[in-house]
């Protein structure tokens, strides 16, 4: 098992800071708490919320993440990087979530993603955009292709999620998602590579028309696209 | 390679590996001489990834960082109590308190008393009878008449209902659970006060809007939540103070500071007692009874009950917003949530001043809105 080991390397500013962070607080300073985990809110919710596609469930799991960060900060071994061990935390309470729920919340996932878009709220599922004018034909197209890889994303499987959103979402290296999902570097590109594809397949499966009203037609693939099948 | 697939039997002697380096930009897909058909999948997952990389991040909801800490630091006290008493933080002590009629024949100089008081009632109502005129014969006992006696129910004893054997009076300590505050908030009567007057476990009946309004308006009305997993509700509670909701007219402001409100006082549900104004009306007590004077009653016990939190809610003055405030923080399985009325104003800490109290000054007279605040106290069954 080539489980990746990550070499000496000089820290960054901002881990130079996190790790002071870190001493801080194994000394009792917990302010030093507030700053750590501000530093990080945002990347966590994103993650929570890139998973599950519901804001308030991702803010309810983002809360959950941190007090278990707060909770086993004193597991941290200051092997990895903290970043990779906050995100591997936060990472195995959304999947822990998901795998709980998955019979109950298949279908609700099934029927795309549930956010306040589908229940006539003003914000779109996986829009960033807020409430700006959509004027342009060109935002409007990309905000479009937003949703669908959003509600393409939601219909795969969990792990294969979270292996793309750790990669193109968080922009983790191999050697951090290895260390992060605890699995060696080959089988992230090979598991990394089938999310790929599984994502593809769901992009295909969804009309553009389609994607704004969570339908699914799943299984219609584009053969002709010239499929890779592994 | 075989029949043109690579080791992962890709076409082309392509691995995965290889493939992934293409998607993602390490190779170049225009070098690379690749067939249409896979060089516009290659391009199609190129695309997919861009997408994704534009998704960007999606802010986090103001207060996850404080509620975090917040619920950190309550199961980590928890846990340090439950480790320092090597038991659950949960009292068992079932106080019996003793009644009147058995405080008074506790000892046997109240007995001898009971007895003679016993035998000049029957001997002065047998006088009375036989001096009434047209009375054949002595009737074998007086009763005292009550207010119930003349639909032929049986006497009630001369004790208050709530003063029967059950759970005494107990003291709900301070929001925050340090024992230290709790000793102190049940000697400290200058203390607002959430002592407990009665301690039903059913509750009395639901109060109703008008009333709590009216309550809320005064300041002494409390919402309680009875649950027997007082944390699941707490963590509820936590969660409900990150929302803002004004527009539903109400929201959980957090946690009352500690010692700002210690205690609060429940106003007793009024209940029936016995009518002893009927006793007064009987005449004169015999002379053998006039020396007699009542034993003081002890002291009730006070006993500490491990309280639940207390949170601060502020609402709208209206029954609207009062609904809305108890459905959204109760009702769930298992729980009861019930709007009590407090025997004294609550007092709890006001906010400092918000850019929302500016903006209601702003407005004209008749777009005010007002709002109170009442504690909501989580408490066990």
């Amino acid at each position: 098992m080539d489980r990746p080991v990550e070499n000496p390397r000089p820290l960054t500013e901002a881990e130079a800071r996190e790790h002071a962070l870190v001493a801080a607080i194994r000394r009792g300073d917990s302010s030093a708490w507030t700053e750590l985990l501000t530093r990080y809110q945002h990347r966590l919710h994103t993650i929570c919320f890139r998973m599950t596609g519901d804001r308030e469930l991702a803010a309810d799991l983002t809360q959950d993440a941190m007090v278990k960060i707060i909770e086993g900060i004193g597991k941290y071994d200051g092997l990895s990087r903290l970043s990779t061990w906050i995100i591997r935390v936060t990472m195995n309470v959304v999947l822990s979530r998901i795998r709980s729920e998955k019979h109950r919340r298949h279908a609700s996932l099934d029927a795309g993603p549930r956010d306040s878009a589908h229940r006539g709220g003003p914000a779109l599922p996986f829009s960033d955009a807020g409430s700006g004018e959509l004027a342009d034909a060109r935002r409007v197209e990309q905000e479009d292709e937003r949703q669908r890889i959003g509600a393409a994303l939601l219909r795969i499987d969990a792990e294969q999620r979270s292996l793309l959103i750790l990669r193109d979402v968080n922009g983790l290296e191999y050697e951090h998602i290895a260390q992060t999902l605890g699995v060696p570097l080959g089988t992230v590109k090979s598991r990394l590579f089938r999310a790929r594809e599984a994502l593809r397949r769901e992009m295909e499966a969804i009309e553009p028309d389609c994607s704004l009203q969570g339908g699914h037609e799943k299984g219609k693939i584009n053969e002709s696209g010239g499929r890779i099948e592994s | 390679m075989n029949g043109g697939r690579g080791q992962n039997g890709h076409p082309h002697g392509l691995r995965e590996d290889d493939l992934l380096d293409l998607v993602e930009g390490s190779h170049d897909v225009a070098a690379t001489a690749l067939p249409p058909a896979l060089h516009q999948r290659v391009a199609q997952l190129r695309a997919d990834r861009a997408a994704l990389q534009a998704l960007g991040e999606c802010p986090a909801p103001g207060g996850l960082v404080a509620a975090a800490q917040r619920i950190a630091e309550r199961q980590a006290l928890l846990e340090m109590e439950g480790e320092a008493q090597g038991r659950l933080a949960v009292s068992t002590i079932s106080v019996k308190r003793p009644s009147l009629l058995e405080t008074f024949f506790a000892d046997r100089m109240s007995r001898r008393l009971a007895l003679a008081a016993a035998l000049a009632i029957v001997a002065g109502g047998v006088a009375l009878v036989a001096t009434r005129p047209g009375t054949s014969g002595p009737t074998p006992s007086i009763p005292i008449t009550t207010a119930d006696s003349g639909t032929g129910q049986t006497e009630p004893p001369l004790v208050p209902p709530a003063a029967a054997d059950g759970p005494v009076p107990f003291d709900v300590a301070s929001a925050r659970a340090d024992p230290g505050e709790q000793a102190i908030a049940v000697d400290e009567p200058a203390a607002t006060a959430l002592t407990m007057a009665q301690a039903d476990d059913q509750g009395p009946a639901p109060m109703a809007l008008d009333r709590a309004l009216a309550l809320a308006r005064e300041g002494r009305l409390a919402l309680r939540i009875i649950s027997a997993d007082t944390e699941r509700a707490e963590l509820r509670l936590d969660r409900l103070t990150l929302r803002d909701r004004p527009a539903d007219g109400w929201r959980v402001a957090g946690i009352a500071p500690a010692g700002a409100v210690p205690t609060i006082r429940y106003a007793a549900p009024e209940t029936p007692g016995p009518d002893v104004t009927a006793l007064a009306d009987a005449g004169p007590l015999p002379s053998e009874l006039e020396h007699i004077d009542p034993a003081p009653l002890p002291p009730l016990p006070v006993y500490e009950r491990p309280a639940g939190m207390v949170y601060i809610a502020e609402v709208r003055l209206d029954a609207e917003s009062l609904s809305a405030l108890l459905g959204a923080v109760g009702g769930r399985p298992g729980e009861q949530a019930r709007f009590e009325e407090l025997a004294a104003p609550a007092q709890p800490p006001q906010p400092a001043l918000t850019l929302d109290a500016v903006m209601w000054w702003a407005q004209p007279a008749e777009a005010w809105e007002f709002w109170g605040r009442i504690p909501v106290a989580v408490e066990r069954p």
